[in-house]
């Protein structure tokens, strides 16, 4: 997907929606999808993650279970994100941009530490809490595919 | 029977994370193991180019990560779901938002370490290594040690003060 479309159509609207935006965390999910997905795959090769922010179906429904079905009004911004009825499955994030987009937001605001508001602060931002110290993901990585894909529209290369 | 002298590491760490998908490292970590692997079932540094593995960190990132390939067949780990001959053993990153001096210091230990690791396996020496599976693996009814990947992690090494 193009990156401008993306951001004006999935991401800015979904933070929105939220009551969620500004532009660190707008930046933070463009480069999460960016570095995650490439901004095409919406299913991991070889592994069980789903969607353009590539979120594990374990981690999706640890979002559910401890943290969103714990604050009512988050809750329902979420749920009416979502396209699909009945209860959120983890496999919606593959067919569902804004719902994936949302969801990858609900994961960063368990994390204590505020969005940095650098491109590449916010680079070691997604390594520490999205792809986490164990993943095999890198800030150089996160850079790349920022610059790549990013560039010069919606946002300037991070130097 | 070992096939060589061994690499004797120095590990242990004190790195808490609280962040979400953050992992324990410490002694009580029920997945932490010692590793005595032969050299003929070791995989490092360029020589992963020569398997069915693709991987970007055969050598350490900025943040200190490498990877270094097992023979499944050389470990006593059950894993079961992981389709490859190998386990894959990853150094975790250390990581800081701006610049940390102490980030820095476990980044070149890292780099120290991988580089002992290397020049162990370069003389045909065996592998000798802590290791931890956290999100990963469980001990199963006879204790085993059972993964449910093919990923396992280096015990960082310690810093020595």
């Amino acid at each position: 997907m193009d990156a401008v479309v993306f951001q004006t159509t999935i991401v800015k609207p979904v933070l929105v929606a939220m009551g969620n935006w500004t532009e660190a965390s707008e930046m933070l999910l463009m480069g999460t999808a960016a570095q995650e997905s490439q901004l095409i795959y919406t299913h991991q090769i070889g592994g069980p993650a789903l969607g353009y922010f590539q979120m594990e179906p374990a981690t999706h429904d640890d979002c559910w279970t401890n943290y969103l079905n714990f604050r009512a009004s988050l809750r329902a911004k979420v749920l009416a994100i979502r396209t699909a009825s009945g209860p959120p499955q983890a496999t919606d994030m593959e067919t569902d941009p804004k719902y994936a987009a949302a969801m990858a937001r609900v994961r960063y605001m368990r994390v204590p530490a505020s969005i940095p508001t650098s491109p590449r602060d916010i680079a070691a931002y997604w390594k520490l809490y999205y792809n986490t110290p164990l993943g095999a993901g890198t800030v150089s990585g996160f850079i790349a595919s920022w610059n790549k894909l990013l560039t010069p529209h919606p946002y300037a290369p991070i130097s | 029977m070992r096939a060589g002298p061994i690499l004797a590491v120095v590990l242990f760490v004190s790195q808490g994370l609280t962040a979400p998908g953050a992992f324990a490292q410490s002694k009580s970590d029920p997945t932490r193991t010692t590793l005595d692997v032969p050299r003929q079932a070791v995989v490092m540094g360029d020589d992963i180019a020569r398997t069915d593995w693709s991987t970007r960190l055969a050598h350490p990132s900025n943040e200190g990560q490498f990877e270094v390939l097992v023979r499944k067949s050389a470990t006593q780990i059950q894993a079961p779901d992981c389709k490859s001959d190998y386990l894959l053993i990853r150094m975790p990153a250390s990581v800081s938002i701006g610049s940390d001096p102490a980030t820095q210091a476990a980044v070149a230990r890292k780099r120290q370490y991988f580089d002992q690791l290397l020049a162990a396996y370069d003389k045909g020496e065996s592998l000798h290594a802590e290791v931890f599976a956290g999100p990963y693996g469980k001990r199963g009814p006879g204790g085993a040690l059972l993964l449910t990947q093919c990923n396992l992690f280096f015990v960082e090494p310690a810093s020595p003060h």
